[in-house]
């Protein structure tokens, strides 16, 4: 045991010894993108970089981090990213994605597991959609600092001290959607209610105050009932809504922020059998939400743009790496999805960012 | 005399086979660090070293936790879900009720050995099958870190406990790794110089003979999981330092970490066998394939098939070299 020990130990200690000395080498594979000043924290990245020269001719490898590997909205992400690396890639003597999250967008210690080794990977460029907007704050700017470039798409990090944001602008989005319903789907009378999946998420309180905005603005008679969080929890959500309409009977319209709560809705809506008589509208879309909208369930949904997230975010970073400015913070667009919108060329590459190789006749009900 | 000589013997065995086996281990802990080395340009480097350390830290100790509940012929499945209670409760003390640091900590701690606490009663007093005394606490343990604050993340903690988190000693070992080196030793002294390491091996190799033998079965099985949960709320307390918040799900899933590692490491499943030194060498492994993996490139769908592969030859091996050794 004792001998065991002192073997671990011993080669514990020389780990450590050639590690030191192999330290040097390590810098230089990271120099591509090192410029070691503490400037890159900003966006625009007009100071020289003279390692920029290497970059291109030996090519580039760049980070994509999802939230979680295991969903179409990330694979997305993903090709998006590889189609600006593929159209792009020439004038840098190729360019390397490598896509690679944590399992759950629980594990958000394995995101800044991920972001710290691909620091010392040498990655030129992160596209990180973090877990949460605080956690991974700190390894980010440690990988600024270092200086990496980092990109953060999808979801917003608070303080914003990356490189730039490109996302979705819940706001803008959900005040679109409140718009066409207005517009082309409600009288302007009665009352609202609304699903939340949280109030703590600044994507979800970002959807509510554009959904409410929207309303205001373009329907001021309709009253506000007011917010339901569910959790995104189905089963919670249709309780929710079935109290809800118990207590206001004059409700026209629901909005649900997110694709779960807005599967609660449906179920309530069918169980008390009145599916299309209340307008339903949501962000995000899954099979169902689609059969839904085939039926005149759901009569619209904003769906957002993780290709476009995936593909700009690779240009941006490919910019900033050029020395050329980019906007701190970008908005990558949502498409508003409606029964008559749903088959053409458009809404079919918005919904196959979701659900993969979605062709038009699966979303009619079988049976 | 004849037997004591004969239980000496089996003993001096095991003991043989336990070093052969941490050999194996080490062999294929510097196989992979080889092979990343000769791989990939920053594998190999300081940076890349400490980012180990701290990616093993909270692993780790978990894993040192495990070994002695295995060792026991237990499992605690529990694990992931103190971890994630701990940070909830020490965060909301200092961010909700403005406590103190310290106090923060020893809530988070006093959370740990309450749920070890339980586990304990359940499995030792109440004979529960491990399996499922533990599967009920996590379950129960997750949802009361859900409720506290609505599934909903804390923030805004004092900085010393990110800077904690981040900082280390000369950029070599970061802090959280200490407190797990230091863990580790003090734990293998415990299982290896002591009565109750003593004990727990025996217990877990044929409890009945053991309390025969005059141990008081319980109560080392009560102190094994108290121990266990104990260990768990200072991983939770380095969890809530590296992620700079409370979040109730952290740790989710960590368990399942820690049983690879004490496995690899040469723990069984059927109880009374394993070592710290050996698990703790596990924990580096599975870190360090995933580290390494990482780095070369390789996607996250592959890392958890080759992770797969691993622990599955590791224990194959390690079965096979037993087989020719008692042949």
């Amino acid at each position: 045991m004792k001998k065991s020990l002192s073997l671990v130990c011993t080669l514990l200690v020389s780990v450590f010894i050639l590690a030191s000395c192999g330290n040097g080498g390590s810098s230089n594979t990271q120099a591509p993108s090192a410029n070691g000043d503490g400037d890159a924290p900003n966006a625009s990245a007009g100071q020289e970089n003279p390692s920029n020269q290497d970059a291109s001719k030996d090519g580039l490898v760049i980070k994509v981090i999802p939230m979680s590997t295991a969903s179409a909205y990330w694979t997305a992400l993903r090709t998006g990213a590889e189609d600006a690396a593929k159209e792009f890639g020439d004038e840098w003597g190729g360019i390397k994605i490598q896509f690679d999250g944590p399992e759950s967008d629980s594990d958000m210690a394995k995101q800044i597991d991920l972001i710290n080794n691909s620091v010392s990977a040498g990655a030129d460029g992160l596209l990180v959609a973090v877990c949460s907007p605080t956690v991974p704050h700190d390894a980010i700017v440690d990988a600024v600092e270092a200086g990496t470039y980092v990109i953060c798409v999808d979801q917003y990090l608070d303080p914003m001290d990356a490189s730039a944001f490109y996302g979705t602008n819940g706001v803008q989005m959900c005040k679109d959607l409140a718009a066409y319903m207005t517009e082309n789907v409600l009288d302007g009378t009665g009352s609202y209610g609304e699903l939340v999946y949280n109030m703590t998420s600044m994507a979800s309180v970002d959807r509510h105050d554009g959904f409410v905005e929207g309303m205001t603005e373009s329907a001021p008679e309709m009253k506000n009932i007011g917010y339901e969080i569910t959790n995104s929890d189905i089963a919670e959500t249709q309780t929710l809504v079935s109290n809800m309409m118990q207590a206001n009977k004059d409700i026209k319209c629901l909005f649900a922020n997110n694709d779960r709560s807005a599967l609660g809705a449906l179920n309530a809506l069918k169980q008390e059998g009145i599916q299309g008589e209340i307008a339903l509208c949501n962000v995000d879309c899954s099979l169902e939400t689609l059969q839904a909208m085939r039926t005149g369930t759901i009569q619209a949904s904003a769906l957002q743009m993780p290709y476009n997230q995936g593909y700009e975010g690779v240009k941006m970073l490919l910019a900033l790496m050029s020395g050329e400015e980019v906007d701190k913070e970008g908005d990558s667009g949502s498409f508003i999805l409606t029964a008559e919108n749903m088959d053409s060329e458009e809404a079919l590459a918005a919904i196959r960012q979701y659900i993969q190789d979605y062709k038009p006749e699966d979303s009619y009900a079988q049976g | 005399m004849v037997a004591q000589k004969k239980g000496e013997t089996a003993l001096k065995s095991k003991n043989n086979v336990m070093d052969s086996q941490i050999m194996t281990v080490l062999v294929i802990l510097f196989a992979l660090i080889i092979f990343f080395s000769f791989m990939s340009n920053g594998f190999f480097s300081q940076k890349n070293l400490y980012n180990i350390l701290q990616q093993v830290a909270v692993i780790g100790i978990i894993t040192v936790a495990q070994t002695f509940v295995i060792i026991t012929s237990g499992i605690d499945l529990s694990q992931g879900a103190i971890i994630g209670l701990t940070t909830v409760i020490s965060a909301m003390c200092m961010v909700d009720l403005k406590l103190p640091i310290p106090i923060a900590v020893i809530a988070g701690l006093l959370v740990g050995i309450g749920i070890g606490a339980a586990n304990g009663v359940l499995i030792a007093h109440l004979g529960l099958p491990a399996f499922i005394a533990t599967l009920g606490t996590m379950s129960v343990t997750e949802a009361i870190a859900l409720l506290i604050k609505g599934g909903n993340d804390i923030y805004n903690l004092p900085n010393a406990i990110s800077e904690f988190g981040r900082q280390g000693l000369g950029e070599i070992l970061p802090n959280i790794a200490i407190i797990m080196i230091i863990i580790v030793i003090a734990m293998h002294i415990l299982l290896k110089k002591t009565s109750f390491g003593r004990y727990t091996y025996a217990v877990g190799s044929n409890a009945t003979a053991a309390k025969f033998s005059g141990v008081k079965v319980k109560r080392v099985l009560f102190k094994t999981y108290l121990l266990a949960g104990l260990l768990c709320g200072v991983a939770g307390i380095i969890m809530m330092c590296r992620m700079n918040g409370g979040v109730a799900i952290a740790g989710k899933g960590y368990q399942m970490n820690s049983i690879s590692a004490v496995v690899i490491g040469g723990g069984s499943l059927f109880g009374g066998e394993g070592s710290i030194v050996g698990a703790i060498i596990g924990a580096f492994i599975m870190v360090i394939l995933s580290n390494g993996l990482q780095i070369m490139g390789i996607s996250s769908y592959w890392q958890q098939f080759i992770t797969g592969i691993v622990l599955v030859s590791a224990v194959l091996f390690d079965t096979l070299r037993r087989k020719k050794t008692m042949e």
